[in-house]
């Protein structure tokens, strides 16, 4: 009783920075980037599986993915797979800078507002959310490490096509 | 009784001024930090004035880099 007001200060203080931590998750509906502020051609995704990149040109793992998702993009976009690299640079000439070099055939969005991306609250750079059918997340991947995180995704696609 | 919950009002805004000062850079803000502006040692010139300075006028030289770590042991 004492301590009421100390406890329910560090009760709405972890409340709080849980929230402000938590993002989107497996299971999750994924929000719709051209809701917040995302400026770009986005293909329709309904019904299909969507690989949804977060990057940013300063950012040297994320550079280095593009040309992978690139690969999956060729390899699955038949099937019904889309990839959607959203850049989230704040400074939308570098980022176009960059991906002028790599001429990918996946649409490439800015958020330089960073209003999605805020929501989506990737834990790392960069990140990947694989969104199903049904609109809800499938897996995430964290960072990029070449060969084996393709592999990985590679088999995450495949399953979530079937 | 008063002077209880002034305390714990008192810790409770201490607290939360201390949280304050620790906001995490989140990972897609960290572009900011990765611009050139943000490197110590961009200024070639204006950092060896500097390290002139405190050699010249308080003599201490050290303490950055390799070098000198500030142990005294070098």
């Amino acid at each position: 009783m004492k301590y009421q007001i100390l406890l329910k200060y560090f009760f709405i203080a972890w409340v709080t920075a849980a929230a402000a931590v938590a993002g989107v998750k497996p299971g999750d509906v994924f929000p719709d980037p051209s809701a917040h502020g995302v400026v770009g051609k986005l293909p329709a995704v309904k019904g299909k599986v969507v690989l949804y990149d977060f990057w940013a040109s300063w950012c040297a793992p994320c550079r280095a993915a593009l040309p992978g998702y690139e690969k999956l993009y060729q390899q699955f976009h038949a099937q019904g797979f889309e990839v959607i690299a959203i850049g989230t640079d704040t400074d939308a000439a570098a980022a176009k800078a960059f991906v002028g070099k790599l001429k990918l055939s996946f649409p490439v969005v800015a958020d330089t507002g960073q209003k999605h991306v805020e929501l989506v609250a990737p834990p790392t750079m960069p990140t990947a959310y694989l969104v199903g059918r049904d609109g809800k997340v499938v897996s995430v991947h964290e960072g990029f490490h070449g060969a084996k995180s393709l592999k990985k995704m590679e088999a995450a696609i495949a399953a979530a096509l079937k | 009784m008063i002077m209880n919950r002034l305390l714990c009002a008192l810790l409770c805004g201490f607290f939360s001024l201390g949280a304050g000062a620790c906001a995490r850079v989140k990972p897609w803000e960290r572009g900011q930090l990765a611009r050139p502006v943000m490197d110590p040692s961009r200024d070639t010139l204006g950092l060896s004035m500097a390290r002139h300075m405190y050699f010249s006028r308080e003599a201490a030289s050290g303490g950055e880099g390799v070098g000198g770590g500030g142990c005294g042991c070098n």
